[in-house]
């Protein structure tokens, strides 16, 4: 396998908190929250796992400094690629694995 | 230091998969205000329109422009998703024909100088551009009433 799992993006919420903002570039996070199941205590803490990691700036901008933007890092954005990528490789692996049905 | 417990097998690595393309898709597809449709429908026609002008015609059509960009950046900050592109590939080709609409106008009014090919291209703009969409409409749904989006 040439990429690497990342077990910082590994948890479903954090992957897809990865994908939204792969996707949209920069995301308020109330549009981050909209898409999870998560209550604002458990998405704070697992963007703040994010963030720690480097892979999730945070930002206040624009007229109201209430809103909160969330985008991926150069270094999130990288980790995230190549997450993507051993799960595609884990797929396609399968998909080898299976041998030929018999005619 | 996390670490990963056990390696997903490829079920778990499709659901994963599959569970991103879902979430993107539904970020891209967020629903925008109805009321860009027709402003910016309008803009655009107008940019076109612009090549008829004799003096200013440059400044004119930039001043448009930059409206354009504004209106749109504006309304995408405020609904807290300002650079994300729909994934209708659809509504992308009708946006693309309209800004050759706008462009071909431009060329038009320097090689003729009737005045109705350039109205019938800015016509073409804004019409192509409200067909867009129409068919943005129809894969996002409407706006839902707690959103930004609505205004």
């Amino acid at each position: 396998m040439s990429a690497a799992l990342d077990p910082v993006i590994h948890p479903a919420h954090r992957l897809r908190i990865c994908a939204l903002l792969a996707a949209g570039t920069t995301l308020e996070l109330s549009v981050v929250k909209e898409h999870l199941d998560l209550s604002p205590s458990a998405l704070s803490k697992q963007v703040a796992a994010l963030v720690e990691a480097g892979y999730v700036g945070q930002s206040r901008h624009g007229g109201d400094s209430r809103r909160v933007w969330l985008s991926l890092t150069r270094r999130g954005q990288r980790a995230y690629r190549d997450h993507v990528a051993a799960l595609q490789e884990i797929v396609a692996a399968s998909a080898v694995d299976v041998p030929a049905e018999p005619r | 230091m996390e670490s990963i417990d056990r390696t997903p097998d490829a079920a778990e690595a499709r659901a994963a998969l599959a569970d991103v393309q879902r979430a993107q898709r539904a970020v891209r597809d967020t629903p925008w205000p109805t009321w860009i449709y027709p402003v910016n429908a309008l803009l655009l026609g107008a940019m076109a329109a612009t090549a008829l002008l004799r003096d200013d015609r440059n400044p004119v059509f930039l001043a448009i422009g930059l409206t354009v960009l504004g209106v749109n950046v504006a309304a995408g900050y405020r609904m807290g998703t300002p650079w994300t592109v729909p994934t209708s590939r659809l509504f992308v080709a009708l946006v693309l024909a309209s800004g050759a609409c706008v462009l071909a106008a431009l060329v038009v009014a320097d090689a003729t100088t009737a005045a109705w090919p350039v109205l019938a291209l800015a016509v073409a703009a804004a019409a192509c551009y409200l067909v867009a969409g129409v068919v943005h409409r129809r894969t996002t749904g409407r706006p839902r009433a707690s959103t930004g989006g609505t205004a």
